[in-house]
């Protein structure tokens, strides 16, 4: 959710990266929550759900180094 | 239909009952108080009326109590400034200021007051943080202990808000896995079978629970983006795009950054700017937020109700030093986006509150089909495993709160009047008796074998009790029907009359139960005597 | 105008839900009455044409109250007509 500010587009008001992850937030969780209990094949579903958060790590990691 | 292969359809049974059962009951108690706070405002205006109404929800020459209000506050602490009118139509207004504490911690400095707006008298000031503020309210006690207890069920911050978040989304877990499992959701729309048996529990649950799903997910969904936007989401951005500067960030997202300009400067009229934006469009004046009250930077915000038919409000901006009208911006952003038109739905969506009494009424008819979908869920899953006794703590607190938690709401109110009887703390004494009767419902159930008959014992009490209100209410020193009938405050005799209707229901339910019971136990006695 | 507008949006919609709840066949079934023909799909459109119209017309307040109103008042005609219980043996016992 996080990385959200970082990679969505801002908008016309600018606030668009900030808001949508806040307001969506009780809906990313759900996903990930049915996915991850639902998901017939345990492993895959550990590796998708990691694969996201490093990739949200990653971008957040790389745009505190960049600046 | 919805058709799912037998092993999600089990995981998904499991998965709904499991979050009910760990969570369910504290669900249920902010479903319940949620019920009670879409009437809040309501609740303010009844428990504590003034001889007069307001003639408007800011009547003109508010100006100048507020003004003086503000000069009586150090300018270091007028950072920013918000006014709405709150029981009574009594305006409340306050300062918040974040201030280091001598061991460098931040805290919040708030000071608020509030003015009659008959007399303009400023009355009731306190300082202190929230909390302190609000134990000192005595207008607003029976709304603010309700509304404590559905926001953050009176746990410190931030793990209040984490946990009714984490409530919320346990709701729409709820909403989402009951609609996946429901197999027959439209054949079995209009079928309640009455037995007192396990199916007749079930259709109960499952019927309120399909004619609710929609706003049941709403409901939670926009609760729980409430809980966890101020102590989680606003947070975490911040950290992300602003380095930890949360000012900064709301800053942002409220899309009205203030260029710094510290010289000192007195602020318009403010009858003026509110006269002025109730000519911009048809509908009243919400709350009035000023940023940096007495500098040449202040900046007043006016932000309007919803007009009639729509369900979002706008904003207004006004320069402070000079009063001229700047631009119309909404909810959040200097423009419309999105992200800002999605937020603005979210409190009316949660609340019901943009179409007056109407929509309210609607939201509370619905959040108590929600609480009957909570109780009902838990009594069933509990009902099915009556036989094992690992289970039977678990039917006792439920017994015990499903009817003790409204009867503990009642005697909160209740203890409220008393305690202005008695010109005692108001907050201390409402959470004590709140506390104590759900403890003593709790005990009555643990002890009691027979738990259907302790649960009616709480309703017989809770309709009792909503009956004695209005007497409490009028011996506490509230005014008659007449007077409040002539100066058109209409709370006062509608939630009277509201308590009164509830309270002969809860002992009608409590008759017809018994009658019911009787006639059962007298067949059963005819069959043996029969065989 | 919203309370004239959303209520009369509302009564076609809530009379439409009764003659569905009346007429519903497994209701009628499971309290052991006969179920005659039952013109569901007419009462569909009754119930559901409100709504579609408030959508039309972008009244969004009033949309939200008709939905309202309706599922509350869907949810009371079936607990108002809850059939007692029969000797009728009920193939799938819950679940």
């Amino acid at each position: 959710m996080a990385g959200g500010a970082i990679w969505l587009p801002k908008g016309a008001a600018q606030i668009n990266n900030l808001l949508l992850p806040v307001l969506l937030f009780p809906a990313i969780w759900a996903v990930l929550f049915f996915y991850a209990s639902l998901a017939l094949r345990l492993r895959r579903a550990y590796a998708v759900i990691g694969i996201i958060c490093v990739l949200q790590l990653v971008l957040i990691g790389g745009h505190f180094m960049l600046r | 239909m919805i058709r799912l292969p037998q092993r999600e359809t089990k995981s998904l049974l499991a998965i709904h009952g499991w979050s009910a059962v760990c969570l369910g009951l504290l669900l249920y108690v902010v479903i319940v108080t949620g019920v009670a706070c879409v009437f809040a405002d309501e609740i303010g205006d009844w428990a504590s009326p003034l001889p007069e109404a307001p003639t408007a929800r800011f009547p003109s020459g508010i100006d100048a109590p507020l003004r003086t209000f503000a000069e009586s506050v150090d300018p270091s602490q007028r950072d920013a400034f918000f006014a709405f009118p709150r029981a009574g139509g009594r305006m409340y207004a306050q300062f918040h200021h974040d201030a280091r504490d001598a061991s460098g911690k931040m805290v919040e400095h708030d000071i608020a007051v509030d003015i009659d707006p008959a007399t303009m008298q400023i009355e009731n000031r306190r300082e202190g943080d929230d909390d302190a503020l609000a134990a000192a309210d005595r207008t607003n006690a029976i709304s603010n202990f309700f509304i404590n207890l559905h926001v953050r069920l009176h746990v410190p911050e931030p793990w209040g808000l984490l946990l009714t978040g984490v409530l919320g989304l346990a709701m729409m877990v709820a909403a989402v896995s009951g609609f996946l499992i429901h197999r027959h959701l439209i054949r079995e729309l209009f079928t309640l079978r009455r037995r007192r048996d396990l199916l007749s529990a079930r259709d109960a649950h499952v019927v309120a629970g399909t004619w609710n799903l929609l706003f049941s997910f709403l409901l939670a969904f926009t609760g729980s983006f409430f809980s966890f936007a101020s102590s989680f989401g606003v947070p975490v951005m911040a950290m992300v795009a602003f380095n930890g500067d949360q000012e900064k960030a709301l800053e942002t997202m409220v899309g009205n950054p203030p260029a710094s300009d510290p010289r000192p400067a007195t602020l318009a009229n403010l009858d003026a700017m509110l006269a002025d934006a109730r000519t911009r469009t048809h509908s009243e004046i919400y709350y009035i937020g000023i940023e940096h009250w007495g500098r040449a930077d202040a900046r007043v915000s006016v932000t309007m109700l919803p007009p009639e038919g729509e369900l979002l409000g706008t904003t207004y901006v006004y320069d402070g030093p000079s009063g001229g009208f700047q631009y119309e911006k909404p909810a959040l952003g200097r423009v419309p986006s999105v992200g800002g038109a999605l937020y603005g739905l979210m409190a009316p969506l949660h609340f019901g509150n943009f179409a007056g009494v109407l929509s309210k009424g609607v939201w509370f008819a619905l959040g108590f089909a929600a609480a009957y979908v909570a109780l009902s869920g838990m009594r069933l899953w509990t009902t099915r495993r009556a036989a094992e006794p690992g289970w039977r703590p678990l039917t006792r607190a439920v017994a015990g709160i499903g009817h003790g938690l409204p009867l503990a709401l009642t005697a909160a109110a209740a203890a409220c009047f008393i305690a202005q009887i008695a010109d005692a703390e108001l907050e201390p004494v409402m959470m004590r008796s709140f506390l104590a009767v759900l403890a003593l419902a709790l005990a009555a159930c643990w002890m009691v074998r027979d738990a259907e008959r302790v649960s009616r014992a709480l309703l017989l009490l809770n309709g009792v009790l909503m009956l004695a209100l209005p007497a409490l209410r009028l011996l506490a020193g509230g005014p008659g029907w007449g007077a409040m009938f002539a100066t058109g405050q209409f709370a006062v005799p509608a939630i009277d009359s509201a308590l009164i209707i509830a309270g002969l229901t809860c002992l009608l339910a409590v008759w017809r139960a018994t009658a019911a019971e009787r006639g059962a136990r007298q067949a059963l006695r005819f069959e043996q005597v029969r065989g | 105008m919203t309370l004239l507008l959303s209520l009369s949006a509302t009564l076609p919609s809530v009379l439409a839900l009764l003659w569905l709840a009346w007429r519903d066949p497994k209701r009628r079934r499971t309290a052991g009455l006969a179920s005659g023909p039952a013109v569901r799909r007419l009462a569909v459109i009754v119930l559901l044409l409100p709504g579609a119209a408030l959508i039309a017309l972008g009244a969004w307040a009033e949309l939200l109250i008709w939905a309202g109103l309706s599922s509350a008042a869907g949810w009371l005609f079936t607990q108002g007509l809850a059939v007692p219980g029969t000797a009728h043996r009920s193939a799938h016992h819950g679940r």
